[in-house]
């Protein structure tokens, strides 16, 4: 049988960190200047996680979906812009496209999960419980998914502009011109979802499952969760991705078959 | 009497996303069968006009006609065809030279129904640059300077121009392969009478190569 679920106290912590001083020591002996962004960083986990965590509690306490729009929104609003916020070549609007794509795919899947997976009857007395963490660790994917895509896609045109051109000279419509660009965008932003789906449980035990075994879930349990994850996951990595990428294609190309090089602007 | 216009052209201005006057007001008629070298000096705006008359940059104002007709979205693929630019620097695929040759071929609109009249077409055309079957299967990688710059002009030649928008086509070669493409420029237009327009800086070439001149300044046209 599982054991209960422990509660950690502030001393389990106390003696976590005492594994980062550890770190800090080698750093200092040779000679690497990490310690500062090791202490910063270690600062910043605490910080982040903690606030986190009260903010859930209070969430989950006040049981509102007021509340929890503003939250998922906001959660929503961060992802779309950091997944073009990295971006070696911009257009101008890819930050809202990015937002687009990442709001409709993630909560079109979320949606689905909620509704068909996981039903009603077992969130709607606390949907917060339910909501937030499927949502963000969907967010989380999708936007590495969907920032990949647009890279990829911006740079691939931008270096290929000769090809894409000389398709189009020899009368290739704007989709033949760019569509090699295009699958090549949305295969890489699938590239790391897809090598966690092949090594999953091979390699590495996802954070949420680990996290519920920790927490005493029957192992069997916590697959059948992950499982589900690891779908939405993907198919909201590749919805996003695919969102994303077509419209930078829409954006960089116009109905006269024309490819607009100059609207990608180097950061 | 006169040869039916292709293009006529009215007005063109093309300015840059900077806010740049590349090209300004110009117009232009040109009909079958016309060879003209386009020239001027370097930022005069031979290339931009060249690349908006194939629509690859966007006008801003005025108008380009195609056989009289005005241009709709839907055209623009075929029209690229007929007036058909080719780039200064030859850009091929990675593959063989039959490889290059058959890209247009792979776009919807130009499915090939009949194989063996383009494997006829295309023999034909290696025999009028003077190369043997052999080159077809040569990868394109390895061909020199010269090659590339053939397999560019053939590939052009299969979509059938009436008008080629030629940038340059031999600024990068050497003298020999220079005559190369010449010759098999001239030879192909004669024998189809094709038109072009040729952007040359070699006094000498325009001679060769021209029946009129038009000559370029800060984005107008001075001389046609």
């Amino acid at each position: 049988m599982p054991t209960e679920y422990h509660d950690l106290s502030n001393w389990d912590i106390g003696f976590a960190a005492l594994l980062i001083i550890v770190n800090g020591v080698i750093s200092v002996a040779l000679k690497l200047g990490l310690e500062k962004k090791l202490i910063v960083a270690s600062i910043r986990t605490i910080t982040q996680l903690s606030l986190l965590g009260f903010i859930l509690e209070w969430i989950f306490q006040q049981n509102n979906w007021f509340y929890l729009f503003l939250i998922i929104l906001f959660m929503t609003l961060t992802a779309g812009y950091t997944s073009s916020k990295n971006a070696t070549r911009f257009y101008s609007g890819m930050w809202i496209n990015s937002i687009f794509a990442v709001m409709v795919s993630s909560w079109l899947v979320t949606s689905i999960a909620l509704l068909t997976v996981i039903r009603p009857e077992t969130w709607k007395e606390n949907p917060a419980q339910f909501v937030i963490p499927l949502l963000g660790m969907i967010l989380g994917n999708t936007l590495n998914g969907i920032s990949l895509g647009i890279n990829y896609l911006n740079e691939s045109l931008i270096n290929n502009r000769g090809r894409v051109e000389m398709l189009l000279t020899l009368g290739a419509t704007r989709w033949e011109a760019a569509r090699d660009s295009v699958q090549s965008a949305v295969k890489s932003g699938m590239i790391p979802i897809l090598n966690t789906m092949s090594v999953v449980g091979l390699v590495s035990l996802p954070g949420m499952m680990t996290g519920q075994i920790l927490a005493g879930v029957p192992p069997l349990s916590a697959v059948k969760y992950q499982i589900v994850i690891m779908f939405l996951i993907a198919s909201g990595t590749a919805l996003g991705t695919i969102i994303a990428v077509v419209l930078g294609y829409r954006k960089l190309f116009n109905s006269d078959h024309q490819f607009l090089y100059e609207r990608i602007q180097k950061r | 009497m006169t040869s039916p216009a292709i293009l006529n052209v009215n007005q063109l201005k093309r300015i840059s996303s900077g806010g740049d006057s590349l090209v300004e007001a110009t117009s232009l008629e040109i009909c079958e069968g016309d060879q003209i070298a386009l020239t001027g000096a370097s930022g005069a705006g031979k290339t931009v006009l060249l690349r908006a008359l194939a629509l690859l940059e966007p006008i801003q104002d005025g108008e380009i006609r195609w056989r009289g007709k005005e241009l709709s979205h839907s055209m623009i693929p075929k029209y690229r065809q007929d007036v058909h630019y080719l780039h200064q620097t030859p850009v091929l695929i990675e593959g063989t030279v039959r490889e290059n040759l058959m890209l247009p071929f792979l776009f919807k609109k130009n499915f090939v129904e009949n194989e063996k009249e383009m494997d006829e077409k295309i023999e034909e055309l290696i025999q009028l640059a003077n190369k043997d079957a052999s080159f077809l299967d040569r990868s394109s990688d390895v061909l020199s300077g010269g090659e590339k710059q053939i397999v560019a002009l053939l590939r052009s030649f299969l979509v059938d121009p009436s008008l080629l928008l030629l940038d340059e086509p031999t600024s990068a070669l050497d003298a020999e392969a220079t005559r190369n493409i010449e010759s098999l420029l001239l030879q192909w237009i004669n024998q189809k009478g094709k038109a072009y327009l040729w952007i040359s800086h070699d006094a000498n070439q325009q001679e060769r190569v021209s029946t009129r001149q038009i000559i370029m300044e800060s984005g107008r046209i001075v001389t046609s």
